[in-house]
């Protein structure tokens, strides 16, 4: 299955990556202090992109990204099943057009909302593939 | 040696199955005791009235509606439209040499040939195809008219779906069918029988659910709701999103098999197309 959307936000990438490499500076991890050194570096550098990013966010945009990208996969998926929920092409079709506009919250929240929702159906699709058998009328 | 066994295992699967599933003759016969004993007022062949077969005072109120019903004008369209030549000049009547005596009593059938079950609408595209005309839409407008014209000429005949014991694919289809109208889907996590089987007979919302016994007899319908004469998939595709499930699209694969399995289960009910409805 498709894996989790939503890449972290932008927020939650610097703070990570404080925690580790104040995790590695304490005196009883003097073994990975180039780890540390490396980290450091990926960090500058991540910084330094993001002073040329454009101003929506690179990173925004590619969680909105892989956050579509997953939900359309599941939509798929659970249509293929036969068991697609009534609302998931209307929220799609809503979450794509809040990502074109730039409003990637709103489009991610919409997009995993399709997710779990395909996901559901797809739970329901296994459970019914025996219990449909136990309504028949005998 | 391999390959015996394999057939073997597949020749047990499949008796496995008939046993467990029961042969359509079983289903129907279930399905109807259960619809003749909680309803025991309603003589058999009255459930061709769907709703108003169980409901006194909703039915009075259909009879007026039925004294100058709305789909005369599409019966007179769709004896037009039936007569229209194609621009080979042939028409519908040589698709369909007995008309005048009703076709509707046999659809859905299992088309051997084409490997798939045929619907009246569906025939009636394939017809035009076959003359080198365009398919026509679905729901509504003149499919369903001509529908309704040829429903109306098979006023009384009755219901005859065969599920042809010979021919395992039918059978395949007819299951297919039977395991929709039984299976739940949906954000409400229902399924047709949640409704109608479980609940028919109480009120749903204002609504009262009718029985599915006899619920394909009066296709299509003039809907007054809709305000047109629309088809019975587009009574599926309500129902689909009434349990908030994506619907199938019209003439779907999964609603012919869907019509297959629930006209089936009406064997017997004279047809009294078209029909009025809320
Ligand atoms: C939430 C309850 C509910 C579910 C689930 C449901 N229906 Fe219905 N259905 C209704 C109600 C209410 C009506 C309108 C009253 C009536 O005719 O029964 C209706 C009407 C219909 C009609 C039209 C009947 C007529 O005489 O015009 C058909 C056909 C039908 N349903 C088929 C189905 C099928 C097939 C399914 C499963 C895909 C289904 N329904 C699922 C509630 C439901």
């Amino acid at each position: 299955m498709a894996h989790r959307a939503g890449a972290p936000a932008r927020g939650q990438h610097r703070r990570r990556i404080a925690v580790s490499a104040e995790a590695m500076m304490t005196p009883a991890c003097r073994p990975c202090r180039r780890r540390m050194i490396q980290v450091l570096a990926t960090a500058a550098l991540a910084l330094g992109a993001w002073g040329f990013a454009p101003q929506a966010g690179a990173s925004d945009e590619a969680a909105f990204a892989a956050a579509y990208n997953a939900a359309a996969e599941a939509r798929k998926a659970v249509r293929k099943a036969g068991f697609e929920w009534r609302d998931l092409r209307t929220l799609l079709r809503e979450s794509k057009k809040l990502g074109e506009k730039g409003e990637y919250e709103k489009a991610v929240e919409l997009a995993n909302q399709v997710q779990r929702q395909a996901e559901l159906g797809l739970m329901q699709a296994a459970e019914q593939e025996s219990a449909w058998e136990t309504a028949v009328l005998k | 040696m391999r390959a015996a066994l394999i057939a073997l295992l597949g020749a047990g699967l499949v008796l496995g199955l008939g046993v467990a599933r029961g042969a359509p003759e079983d289903d129907r016969k279930a399905f109807q005791d259960f619809y003749t004993e909680r309803f025991p007022d309603t003589p058999f062949e009255d459930f061709a009235n769907g709703l108003y077969s169980i409901d006194e005072n909703r039915r009075e109120e259909w009879e007026q509606m039925e004294e100058f019903p709305q789909y005369e004008f599409d019966i007179d369209a769709g004896e037009e439209l039936f007569h229209e030549p194609f621009a080979n000049g042939k028409g519908y009547a040589d698709c369909f040499p007995d008309y005048e005596s009703g076709v509707r009593q046999n659809y859905p059938h299992w088309d051997p040939g084409r490997a798939e079950v045929v619907t009246m609408e569906l025939a009636i595209n394939l017809c035009r195809e076959q003359h080198g005309e365009k398919p026509l839409k679905y729901y509504r407008g003149p499919l369903a008219q001509i529908s309704a014209y040829l429903a109306y000429l098979s006023r009384g005949n009755v219901i005859d779906v065969k599920v042809p014991a010979d021919d395992p694919r039918a059978l395949a289809a007819y299951e297919e069918g039977k395991r929709h109208y039984y299976s739940r889907r949906g954000q409400l996590n229902f399924s047709c029988a949640s409704c109608h089987v479980d609940a028919v007979g109480r009120l749903l919302r204002a609504e009262l659910v009718g029985p599915a016994l006899g619920q394909v007899s009066h296709f299509p319908v003039f809907r007054k709701t809709w305000r047109e004469i629309t088809t019975l998939h587009r009574s599926y595709a309500a129902c689909s999103r009434q349990l908030r499930a994506a619907s199938f699209g019209p003439q779907s694969r999964e609603y012919r098999n869907l019509e297959f399995f629930h006209t089936y289960m009406s064997n017997g009910i004279p047809l009294n197309g078209p029909g009025s409805r809320h």
